[in-house]
């Protein structure tokens, strides 16, 4: 049944944690799911829901409380410690700090698992360990002390070490938690290559569902210790987003697949104008409680235009007519209206 | 190798060679470089000289050797192990369940018995009881850590446990009498001479032992420098990795202790020299690099305890928490910004 393309299924499977006592607290149970070659999948879902558990227990970094892991068909018991450091590769959120240790030993630690016993490294290896410095493109710091190069660098570089373990599969614990956007974006952008490229399975967890929706080939949702899977359009479709924020003055906009604050509108206004200037004239008045339409006046009317070459706002409300040259002095003038 | 640590690797050396030497001709008695020769040679050098030599320098300076050495390394291990910049051979409470035992021994049975009877035993006895003090603190910690997943608690504890015994070697000291407190008190002192020729049998294949294991485990100490979760998905049994580097690490630092007392600040400090001479964290280089430098940093403190025209000694255990100190300050300092372990 199990096709060669399946690098990870699970059967059933529960995970949690052992408490003291001998009792264990089960987080998700039930869960069956599948990861395919060349696959990027995000596990997403809000906090405290159990992403960073089942993650562990997929790396076998803590044990399942119930069910079975198979990896490329295999049952996780079947491996063996040094077997399964040649199938599973795992990232961590965490920032490493290691002293005096250039980022080529760093991703040189990656051939661990195909070492003798005094862990030295023969050409074959350092050539994969170059191959994986240029897959993450860090060539240009491989000489550097991996203490004394940025946060998002330290995060490839350990990706660069994941794809020297040279695994059919990488799991990566919120590798982006401690970056910023264009980080992640480069991140995830090395992710998505390693899966369509080289054709790994990578499996990671995220709480950037906008940027996951963006990228990911299949999406893990866990809402209320169940875990829905789908390509992410699929769980657009079903309306599942929306229930995952509720409560929480969070609304994801079907049509632009974007998360916006579900703020109430006080006022309507009327848009006008120039193309280009309108969308983005229309979110910031979204963002002061204004609903835009095209018909009823409202409060007023706001006409974007353009003198040369540069974006004017004319605003027509009831104490008369004013000119701005920016959003800003815009928003300002706006604010006194709704109040 | 880089040719910047073969001829680092190459000073330190010749280092060590060059002060194990002086180390010989250092003491009470001077001995000249002539004699030395003389002795090398299997020459008379004169009978006194001749029994100073044999029996009281050479031991002392190989057991130098071997405490700087066994000491630094374990203190290496225990940094790597438990990614903390102050971690020492100490942490997992070898050093206090070794004044356990002494303190047991003198203190508590040595109360039943004459101080002259006492004496008569030797220092086997003591020995003895700081072997048995730091290998039972072993199994616990040993027995804790293949239960406790999460490394720091295991450094925790271990601290706690020291704390704990120490409190208890305490109460014993207030109800025991002056003369034995004197005894226990001279021997939590340090001292680096007092072996004789059979205790340095036992202690050479003890020391040798655990370097052999700490060579072994250079592999297991590279991965854990990324803690125990990479370590696990590069292929790292956990447990029977903690089993080595515990086992190797009480060896070397509960032999020392038993043989020459607590001598302080050596194992934290001089895997920070290691690494900031030789610019590395791969232990291959670091484990021969932190026994040789430990060697030399004892046997350094060693001539400093013989001060030049006095016939008393300095104790060891304050020569090397004084020379140990400031070097672990200055390692805190320069690295408050970036600090080396997460």
């Amino acid at each position: 049944m199990i096709s060669d393309d399946i690098i990870l299924s699970t059967d059933k499977l529960a995970a949690g944690y052992a408490l003291s006592g001998g009792r264990e607290y089960t987080v998700l149970e039930n869960i069956s799911l599948k990861a395919k070659k060349g696959e990027l999948v995000v596990l997403i879902g809000r906090n405290g829901t159990g992403k960073s558990t089942l993650l562990r227990t997929l790396a076998v970094l803590q044990s399942s409380i119930a069910g079975n892991i198979y990896y490329a068909g295999k049952e996780s018991s079947q491996y063996a410690i040094s077997e399964l450091a040649r199938t599973i590769s795992f990232v961590s959120a965490g920032n490493v700090r290691v002293q005096h240790l250039s980022v080529r030993d760093m991703v040189a630690l990656g051939r661990h698992p195909y070492t003798n016993m005094l862990g030295r490294l023969r050409l074959n290896d350092w050539n994969i360990v170059d191959d994986a410095i240029q897959k993450v493109q860090a060539d240009h710091i491989a000489g550097n002390d991996i203490a004394r190069i940025s946060d998002g660098e330290r995060q490839r570089v350990m990706i660069a070490r994941a794809i020297a373990q040279d695994t059919p599969l990488i799991l990566l614990d919120e590798p982006t938690a401690f970056l910023d956007l264009a980080n992640r974006f480069e991140i995830l952008r090395v992710l998505s290559r390693l899966a369509a490229e080289i054709g790994k399975a990578v499996i990671m967890s995220s709480h950037d569902l906008h940027l996951a929706l963006q990228v990911a080939d299949k999406i893990w949702l866990i809402d209320e210790g169940k875990i829905m899977e789908g390509a992410p359009e699929d769980l657009i479709i079903s309306g599942i987003f929306n229930k995952l924020f509720r409560d929480s003055g969070v609304i994801f906009d079907q049509d632009s697949g974007e998360f916006r604050f579900a703020g109430h509108y006080v006022k309507t206004i009327r848009l006008e104008g120039d193309k280009d200037i309108k969308s983005i004239t229309e979110k910031a008045l979204n963002r002061l409680g204004f609903r835009v339409t095209v018909n009823s006046e409202g409060s007023g009317v706001v006409e974007v235009k353009k003198e040369k070459g540069k974006p004017v706002w004319e605003l027509d409300v009831e104490s008369g007519r004013f000119t701005f040259y920016s959003i800003y002095d815009l928003s300002v003038k706006l604010k006194k209206l709704v109040k | 190798m880089h040719s910047r640590t073969s001829i680092l690797f190459l000073i330190i050396g010749i280092l060590l060679i060059l002060l194990f030497i002086a180390d010989l001709l250092t003491g009470p008695v001077s001995i000249a470089i002539p004699d030395l020769v003389a002795i090398v040679k299997g020459e008379m050098a004169g009978e006194d000289t001749h029994a100073i030599m044999m029996n009281f320098r050479l031991p002392k300076a190989i057991t130098a050797i071997l405490a700087g050495a066994a000491l630094s390394v374990s203190g290496l291990q225990m940094q790597t192990v438990f990614r903390n910049p102050l971690a020492g051979p100490y942490v997992l409470g070898i050093s206090s369940g070794a004044s356990f035992g002494v303190a047991m021994l003198i203190l508590g049975l040595g109360s039943l018995f004459p101080v002259q009877g006492f004496n008569n035993m030797g220092n086997w006895a003591q020995v003895i009881a700081a072997w048995i003090g730091s290998g039972i603190v072993m199994f616990i910690i040993l027995g804790v850590s293949m239960r406790v997943r999460d490394i720091m608690t295991i450094l925790i504890l271990g601290i706690l446990f020291g704390s704990a015994i120490s409190a208890f070697v305490s109460i014993l000291q207030y109800f025991t009498s002056q003369s034995m407190l004197k005894i226990y008190v001279i021997w939590s002192l340090g001292n680096l001479g007092s072996l004789t020729r059979s205790q340095l049998y036992v202690l050479i294949p003890s020391v040798v032992t655990g370097l052999v294991m700490v060579f072994l485990s250079a592999k297991l100490l590279n991965a854990l420098l990324l803690g125990e979760d990479y370590a696990r998905s590069m292929g790292v049994n956990i447990i029977s990795s903690r089993i080595i580097i515990f086992v190797s690490t009480s060896l070397l630092a509960g032999s020392i202790t038993a043989f020459c007392g607590p001598i302080g600040f050596i194992g934290i400090a001089v895997p920070h020299v290691a690494r900031i001479l030789f610019r590395s964290a791969n232990h291959m280089i670091l484990i021969p690099a932190t026994i040789l430098l430990g060697a030399v940093l004892m046997l350094l403190s060693d001539m400093i305890t013989q001060m030049p025209g006095q016939d008393s000694q300095l104790p060891i255990n304050s020569v090397t928490s004084l020379l140990g100190i400031p070097i672990v300050i200055w390692i805190i300092y320069k690295n408050h910004k970036i600090s080396g372990f997460a």
